[in-house]
């Protein structure tokens, strides 16, 4: 069950907000739990078990490091949990991909390919591993008592706004919470804004840009034109479907009492690779800083093994996305840029550069990266840089022109406007009382929102329409 | 416990929300007249003419598909020879090709503008006879009573079933001079207006949207004194397989199959069916009582140019 659906929007959340509002608080971290395992059993009940397994095996760890000693045993309890839970992920993520990548290798020496299963991946799974994962570190490292309460810990592990798709959180930001929360009428407004906010986002833009994006990707030859109208297509729909879902989810932890943290501060603003990754999926960014970049040693072992340890952040981070070499090879390239960077930085190479300049400059970098994170598979992404460096002619192909809607374009123009709009407006909603935007100018927008999502909501189900094609077979 | 239920459960709830239609009428009257656009499926071309997408697309994997089909209608071609019975395709242009003066802006891909031809030159390099209905139809081709395809809809005019019928009458007759005779009286209707099936990619109210077709729905009564009717007891030599541009339902007002048997003077089969593309029914068909208990001299095979891409799951 996905938030942009009826099930969830009309049937799901007020049969669950109304429950949770009349329940005592001590009941209601019961029927947080109850909701998220209904709404994960909703996609399949026989994968249920995973998640109930991923954090009853996680709390049991957290009880025994924390009597544990400092020491090699308990460092071996932590490697022990650590495994459980990679294990677990590269069974169902990665399983497929190392078969076909073995096979692909034996194939080409001539053996026979090894005979496999496809394993079923798990909706969610990367998410409540990577949940799992921070708690074990943070009761390790000491940063947080494990918590006594399976029940609380449970609700935060599957809580069903963070569930499917993040943000990725850590427990110690929410463990507060459980145990004390505040619901106020403006808490809940909020968090309905942001829903249809993020709502909005995700049905009316990034949903209408979705068919182009797919068209251009499959052309086989790209040209000049195509590749660049199929990647920046793809680059305004990816940020307004993934912010979107974390507004949503954002919204939705509002509406319960909880404060998740932002996931999309303008990333599209950056100046530089940087600065892209302080703003962009900000919760992943700093999962990986914390758990990966420092256990592989961060800063402290030298020159070398810092842009060593950016990269292969990177390109794990990467590979966390999917398992397909074009995750790989998608965080090689942010993870190569971020190690020049620092190098430039700290041979005191980097001059501060207009933002005309800097800001262009690093979208193109980000644009050539999302071709091959959205790319079905190498090959088709390196079909797209042909394209986008002219080898297939520069005008729009005629397979590709007449996929071409008008709406589609505007829809473009709005949201690139958008993007570059919203961190100004952001600025002056923060100055209301500015010559620019008196309080009223903010408050018709926000109530302008309502249409917006009742639009989207039509949208919703005429999307849901599929006229009877007799004539297509 | 796989979540069949509940996708189950959704698509129903999709389709029973109460504002469904309202958004479905106001999305697509917002995209028609703001952008002039009509839902994925077709596409809206000038003088309110709507043309499907399926006469624009277009992969590198048509070039195998084709040769796919051709392969097959080969087969069915020996197959049917062993009984003693000839094959002919009636391979039926695309609608863009046939008008595209009304598709405005849009461009039929390149690539697709020898599609007709090659596979027609294809079927009869591999003995199969194929007229050209193309050449056929562009002569004949006109406006208003003698417009070959329905300016709303993805199939033929009466008319131009009947010129098609005309065009594949000598290639049959000259298989088979023989063929039990018949004849038949065409008397046209009064003119109705019709909704062609692309108007549901426009879901706007009526009045609103590109105006419907007006038909004269033809009426074939046969006049000799032998049988009764297009199916009497006599055996029929020619049998008809094919698409909705051949199947006798509620939609078809073209009566291919009718105009085929005004055309060559004897009585037709229809095996033709609709929703199942081209090469479903003839499988059908050859394992079917129907021919058993009418074995065909004749099989005409109405195959549609946009279906030639489509592949369709194996036996």
């Amino acid at each position: 069950m996905v938030f942009s659906s009826n099930v969830f929007l009309f049937l799901f959340l007020p049969l669950f907000l109304i429950v949770y509002y009349l329940l005592p608080f001590k009941g209601r971290s019961a029927w947080i739990l109850a909701g998220s395992y209904a709404l994960y059993s909703w996609w399949r009940l026989d994968f249920l078990w995973l998640l109930v397994a991923v954090t009853v095996v996680a709390y049991w760890f957290g009880l025994v490091l924390d009597r544990q000693p400092d020491g090699s045993q308990r460092r071996w309890t932590l490697t022990a949990a650590i495994v459980l839970n990679l294990g677990a992920l590269g069974y169902f993520k990665y399983a497929n991909f190392g078969v076909e990548s073995f096979n692909a290798i034996t194939q080409t020496l001539g053996f026979q390919p090894f005979a496999w299963a496809p394993v079923l991946l798990p909706i969610g799974l990367s998410f409540f591993i990577f949940h799992a994962i921070s708690y074990i570190v943070d009761v390790y490292r000491r940063e947080e008592p494990p918590t006594r309460n399976l029940l609380d810990f449970a609700a935060f592990i599957a809580l069903f706004p963070h569930l499917i798709a993040g943000p990725v959180l850590k427990y110690n930001l929410l463990a507060d919470q459980f145990r004390h929360r505040t619901h106020t009428l403006e808490g809940f407004s909020y968090g309905a804004t942001r829903f249809m906010t993020g709502f909005a986002k995700k049905v009316l833009i990034a949903d209408s840009i979705a068919p182009l994006v797919t068209a251009a990707f499959n052309q086989p030859n790209p040209t000049l034109a195509d590749s660049w109208l199929g990647a920046l297509a793809y680059t305004l729909q990816l940020y307004f479907d993934f912010s979107g879902y974390s507004d949503m989810a954002i919204g939705l932890a509002a509406m319960m009492g909880f404060k998740f943290p932002e996931n999309f501060n303008h990333p599209y603003i950056s100046r530089s690779i940087t600065e892209f990754w302080r703003r962009w999926h900000m919760s992943l960014s700093s999962w990986l800083r914390e758990y990966l970049y420092i256990s592989l040693g961060g800063n402290r072992r030298g020159r070398f093994r810092t842009y060593l340890n950016l990269w292969l952040t990177m390109v794990l981070g990467g590979l966390w996305h999917g398992a397909n070499w074009t995750f790989v090879l998608w965080g090689m390239w942010h993870g190569s840029i971020l190690a020049v960077e620092r190098r430039m930085k700290e041979a005191k190479l980097w001059k501060p550069s207009p933002a005309w300049l800097t800001i262009p400059g690093t979208m193109i970098l980000v644009i050539l990266g999302w071709v091959m994170f959205r790319a079905d598979n190498v090959p088709e992404a390196f079909r797209m840089y042909a394209g986008m460096v002219g080898l297939n002619g520069v005008g729009l192909s005629d397979t590709l022109a007449w996929q071409i809607r008008p709406s589609v374009i505007v829809t473009m123009l709005l949201a690139a406007v958008l993007v570059y709009v919203a961190p100004v407006w952001g600025n002056r909603v923060g100055d209301a009382g500015s010559r620019f935007l008196r309080p009223r100018v903010v408050m018709v927008a926000t109530v302008a929102l309502l249409p917006l999502f009742v639009l989207a909501v039509m949208k919703l189900s005429a999307q849901s329409y599929t006229p009877f094609l007799y004539f297509q077979f | 416990m796989t979540g069949k239920w509940m996708m189950a459960y959704e698509k129903n709830l999709d389709a029973k929300v109460p504002w469904r239609d309202p958004s479905v009428k106001l999305w697509g009257g917002l995209t028609y007249h703001l952008f002039g656009e009509a839902r994925e499926g077709a596409v809206v071309g000038t003088d309110g003419w709507l043309y499907t997408t399926e006469e624009f697309q277009a992969a590198a994997e048509d070039t195998v598909e084709i040769a796919v089909k051709v392969e097959y209608i080969r087969q069915v071609r020996d197959k049917l020879a062993k009984d003693g019975a000839h094959l002919v395709v009636a391979l039926v242009p695309a609608k863009t090709r046939i008008y595209p003066e009304h598709l405005g802006h849009l461009l039929v891909p390149a690539v697709k503008s020898n599609v007709y031809e090659n596979f027609r030159q294809r079927l009869e390099a591999a003995g199969v006879p194929a007229p050209d209905l193309f050449r056929a139809m562009q002569a004949e081709k006109g406006e208003g009573a003698r417009s070959l395809f329905l300016r709303t809809d993805t199939h033929w005019t009466p008319y131009g079933a009947a010129v098609a019928a005309r065009t594949l009458a000598p290639a049959v007759k000259a298989l088979r001079p023989d063929l039990p005779p018949t004849a038949y009286h065409e008397s046209a209707g009064a003119p109705v207006a019709r909704r062609g099936d692309l108007l549901r990619y426009v879901p706007v109210p009526e009045g609103v949207g590109p105006a419907p077709d007006t038909v004269r729905e033809p009426e074939y009564t046969r006049t000799d004194e032998g049988g009764s009717g297009l199916l009497g007891d006599v055996t029929l030599a020619v049998t008809l397989v094919g698409t909705s541009y051949s199947a006798e339902t509620k939609d078809n007002v073209w009566h291919f199959g009718a105009a085929l048997a005004q055309a060559l003077g004897t009585e037709v089969l229809n095996a033709a069916q609709e929703g199942k593309g081209p090469i479903v029914p003839m499988r059908e068909y050859l394992s079917s009582q129907d021919r058993r208990d009418n074995p065909p001299q004749i099989v005409v095979w109405e195959i549609p140019e946009r279906f030639l891409r489509i592949s369709y799951p194996k036996e």
